[in-house]
């Protein structure tokens, strides 16, 4: 028996079925935010796990065949994003610059308060990619030295903050556009962002796409150099 | 949807070739997606091949990232020392950018919007 629960057929299994009950449950509540499938399935896994006292590193060797497909998942972003490109025309370049602002922003304040509250250099490799896609971020945090688990921890705490508390916040400091509130969530909160601005509306939940896959393809471009500039 | 998924492996292992062979920093998948987004822009139809393969991945893409992410709760204790600071980071940077970017690209579209 439990040479079976050590088994990639169990992995898989259980994975699939805590993703399924996961979202079953985020339907059930109306989609809020805090129901987010990913923290609400990997909680049910890491749960079962301790429950039937498996390791993690036996569970993962299992369901790696899923973690593997986060390579194409990465490719096949190209689909949405070059008809989302269609969409800018002549805003492009005061957009790809906003986008430069804010990728390096959110990396730089991200890392600065983290190092001054005393984090380590494996911790701040995890924390850089947080605005960033979770595949992108978990493949960009191990290029850097850190853990993708973990990084892929931290982009789920900023993207259920930013989809929660975003739209708020930008309401109070008059941000009304559909295109400007849509941007600013998909680049600060990736996935989650987008699927919160998709519920303000269609054109916001486009440029929150655009600006969640082109954030993802900047950052990974510009941050393993100026980071091992630093190392 | 065979040849979506050789479409979207093989922009991959091109991109993953590059990556190693020039030593890019940049991550090999990354590299892909960078290679198959310059081809649709090139060629809008194009995507008619791999959407088939991109869009139930897409779809489903929380599901690829369960196996990792369950290991939040199983990290190093040295590393869920640094958590707080971590997370601390993580929201001041989320609420700063924000209200940055937020201010920025509403004057920017009001802007090009008028002109």
């Amino acid at each position: 028996m439990s040479e079976l629960l050590r088994s990639p057929l169990f992995a898989l299994a259980l994975t699939l079925g805590c993703f399924e009950l996961a979202s079953l449950l985020q339907r059930r509540a109306g989609g809020h935010p805090l129901m987010n499938p990913v923290l609400l399935g990997s909680a049910l896994i890491a749960l079962t796990l301790r429950w039937l006292r498996l390791d993690f590193a036996t569970y993962f060797a299992g369901a790696r065949p899923l973690h593997l497909l986060l390579g194409p998942a990465i490719v096949a972003l190209a689909v949405p994003l070059s008809q989302q490109l269609r969409l800018v025309g002549r805003r492009l370049v005061p957009l790809l610059a906003a986008l430069a602002v804010g990728s390096v922003t959110a990396v730089v304040i991200a890392c600065g308060a983290a190092e001054l509250l005393g984090a380590g250099r494996e911790g701040l490799a995890a924390l850089t990619p947080k605005s960033v896609t979770t595949p992108i971020a978990m493949t960009l945090a191990e290029r850097l030295g850190g853990s993708p688990t973990l990084a892929a921890g931290l982009v789920v705490v900023t993207g259920v903050l930013g989809a929660t508390v975003g739209p708020l916040l930008l309401t109070w400091v008059r941000v009304r556009r559909p295109e400007a509130r849509g941007f600013t969530l998909g680049l600060v909160a990736h996935g989650i962002g987008t699927a919160s601005a998709l519920g303000e509306g269609a054109v916001a939940g486009a440029f929150a796409g655009l600006a969640m896959g082109f954030n993802g393809l900047l950052t990974a471009l510009w941050l393993p150099s100026v980071w091992h500039l630093f190392g | 949807m065979v040849r979506g998924f050789l479409i979207l492996l093989t922009a991959q292992f091109l991109g993953e070739t590059l990556s190693v062979s020039l030593a890019l920093p940049v991550p090999g998948p990354v590299m892909g997606l960078g290679l198959l987004l310059t081809v649709l822009v090139l060629w809008p139809q194009g995507a008619r091949h791999v959407e088939p393969a991109a869009a139930p991945m897409l779809g489903k893409l929380s599901l690829l990232y369960l196996p990792a992410s369950a290991g939040v709760f199983f990290l190093s204790d040295e590393l869920a020392r640094d958590g707080v600071a971590l997370v601390l980071g993580a929201a001041l940077s989320t609420v700063l950018t924000l209200v940055l970017i937020g201010v920025l690209t509403e004057r920017l579209f009001t802007q090009r919007g008028s002109s």
